[in-house]
């Protein structure tokens, strides 16, 4: 009884740790953002590297998605005789909960785990020593650019998520319901509001924070062996989806109260 | 100092007075090679303040004592090495020259400032004159070799793409790299990045240097010329170089002082002189080799482990 109260004190101590160097690494990525340290090339290879890399596996998954979604929700519209919403709610479905929240999961599991990867290896080979020498912070020099394009990127491919799952739940409402463009795409405008779109962008910027950070951290404190990066790269990808799905509760809350 | 004055690493006229004991310089790299007895050297004033000051320096890493009560003083443009057994802590001890690990106890001054009170800001102020060649390299190997050499002029605004081109283009060229710029680390061998990051290391010319095995997994030639390389440097631009190697035949060639860590600490700080003439056993076994030195302790032999005293 005691060894077990001890045990699970040892783990809330950790997690507290834990929680707290993710506290002070963003910290200090925000005290450099607000004195300006950003590096422009760097900036800008993450975020093509973090868009790139993911709009493949984002377009995918949101197309079927959409697909699944407007197959359940044809069906159950034509039943309530409610046809003339399906496209509507579809798109309200994507930009409210599906476009960044499935957007962020397919970052994390692509871009996370590589941010953890590259930081891991740098770390154990010494090269973040090597930038401490000269002179140069590595949360400046490294994390700041990817904090950066996840805060962008996400969000950017959320945006185009929501629209490609829109599309895709057209085709599956138009192959099963036969639902001509007009009547599915036609009650979007008049339902859908812009401040649902804005609210899962923001969403997605939160999202965007969550993985650069949990990426960086995990590979800025990889232990000194290369069997390390592995574990500290599947560790990164585990705790963003545990952290964006708590995230998305509480914004999902705050936002659409 | 100007791009043609910091063009150096060309065997001076003068330096040919010298060039008796010196090996004949190899024709093919000629131009490059650095026979290291070639160099002359000034005496090393140590009336003034120290470059850098160690006082007490305890160091304990997971609970053990890595480097125990270590102090000494290296004085502005001492070439100084740092001798000891795989293991004794030598790569701990250039660590803590630079604030990459703070010791447990004890204080390290750096032109009189404590830098195990700075913090990372303060110690990147202090950092922007040192430079350190690291024990594998530890090359970027997301950059190319002239990105890695240039990486510490990547932001600077005073220099045109072409200085810095220049730059690069000499140091590499010091460093007998020249034409590998746009070759990516992993398409490197150990030696060749070994060398790229010595010139990285070199690319603001700081006052100190610390070098990590410089010479390791170079061959008997290029290990030569980097010795000549370091002393060189250190010679024409005045600036101080910590140095550990394994190689003591090199470290008694170039080095002002040099110590041996052993058994955590100092057993020996001295000129080269000072370590040919001692008779500690385990400096004696370092410069004159395995065999001549007096041992009490068990030496493993191809026969198998046999006791040797005497
Ligand atoms: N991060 C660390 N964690 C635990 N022990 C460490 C760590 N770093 C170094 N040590 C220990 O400190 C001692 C000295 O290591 P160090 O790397 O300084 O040796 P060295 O003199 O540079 O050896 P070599 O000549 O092989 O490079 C070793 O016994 C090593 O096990
Ligand atoms: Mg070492």
């Amino acid at each position: 009884m005691l060894s077990a109260i001890a045990v699970l004190g040892a783990q809330v101590l950790k997690g507290l740790e834990y929680f707290g160097e993710l506290s002070e690494l963003h910290l200090r990525t925000l005290v450099h953002l607000t004195r300006g340290n950003v590096e422009y090339r760097p900036t800008v290879e993450q975020m093509s590297s973090v868009g790139v890399s993911s709009l493949p596996i984002v377009a995918v998954t949101m197309l079927f998605s959409g697909m699944v979604f407007s197959y359940h929700v044809a069906d159950q519209a034509s039943l309530l005789g409610a046809s003339g919403y399906v496209g509507w709610a579809v798109a309200e479905t994507m930009a409210r909960e599906l476009g960044p929240a499935l957007t962020a999961i397919v970052v994390a599991a692509r871009a996370g785990s590589a941010m953890a990867a590259e930081l891991g290896t740098m770390k154990v080979t010494e090269q973040i020593d090597a930038l401490r020498t000269m002179a140069t912070d590595p949360v400046q020099y490294l994390v700041v650019p990817r904090y950066l394009a996840g805060m962008m990127m996400v969000p950017v491919l959320a945006l185009i998520g929501d629209v490609i799952g829109v599309t895709g739940g057209f085709v599956m409402a138009n192959l099963t319901a036969g639902m001509t463009v007009d009547g599915y795409f036609g009650s979007i405008p008049g339902n859908l509001e812009i401040w649902t779109v804005a609210a899962g962008v923001i969403k997605a910027i939160f999202f965007g924070i969550i993985i650069a950070t949990i990426g960086c951290h995990q590979g800025l404190y990889t232990e000194k062996a290369s069997e390390e990066v592995g574990r500290a790269t599947t560790r990164a990808v585990v705790y963003c989806i545990m952290l964006i799905y708590a995230a998305n509760l509480v914004l999902t809350v705050l936002l659409f109260p | 100092m100007s791009a043609s004055e910091r063009d150096v690493i060309k065997i001076a006229p003068e330096d040919e007075a010298d060039a008796r004991a010196a090996p004949e310089p190899l024709p093919a790299d000629g131009e490059h090679f650095i026979p290291r007895a070639s160099v002359q050297r000034q005496p090393i004033d140590r009336s003034g303040e120290p470059l850098l000051s160690i006082e007490d320096i305890h160091q304990v890493i997971e609970g053990a004592v890595i480097i125990h009560d270590v102090s000494f003083k290296i004085w502005p443009g001492e070439i100084f090495g740092i001798m000891g057994m795989s293991g004794s802590g030598k790569t701990t001890l250039l660590r803590l020259l630079i604030g990459l690990d703070k010791p447990t106890e004890g204080r390290i001054l750096f032109k009189g400032e404590d830098i195990t009170q700075l913090d990372e800001d303060g110690l990147n102020r202090v950092r922007k004159s040192m430079g350190m060649c690291f024990q594998y390299s530890a090359l970027f190997d997301s950059m190319t070799a002239a990105e890695n050499v240039a990486f510490a002029w990547r932001n600077r605004k005073d220099v045109t793409p072409e200085q810095r081109s220049e730059r690069v283009a000499q140091l590499l060229s010091m460093v007998e790299m020249s034409g590998t710029e746009d070759r990516m680390p992993a398409d490197l061998s150990g030696g060749m990045r070994k060398r790229v990051s010595i010139a990285r290391a070199l690319m603001e010319e700081p006052e100190l240097v610390l070098y990590d095995e410089p010479s390791s997994g170079l061959d008997p030639v290029m290990s030569c010329n980097i010795t000549g390389l370091i002393k060189k440097v250190s010679t024409d631009t005045g600036s101080t170089a910590v140095m550990v190697s394994h190689d003591v035949s090199n470290l008694l060639g170039i080095c002002d002082r040099m110590l041996m860590l052993h058994d955590r600490g100092v057993q020996l700080i001295g000129t080269p002189d000072d370590m040919r003439a001692s008779d500690l056993p385990i400096v004696h076994r370092f410069v004159h080799g395995l065999g001549a030195g007096e041992m009490t302790e068990h030496c493993s032999t191809p026969t198998g482990v046999i006791d040797v005293v005497g």
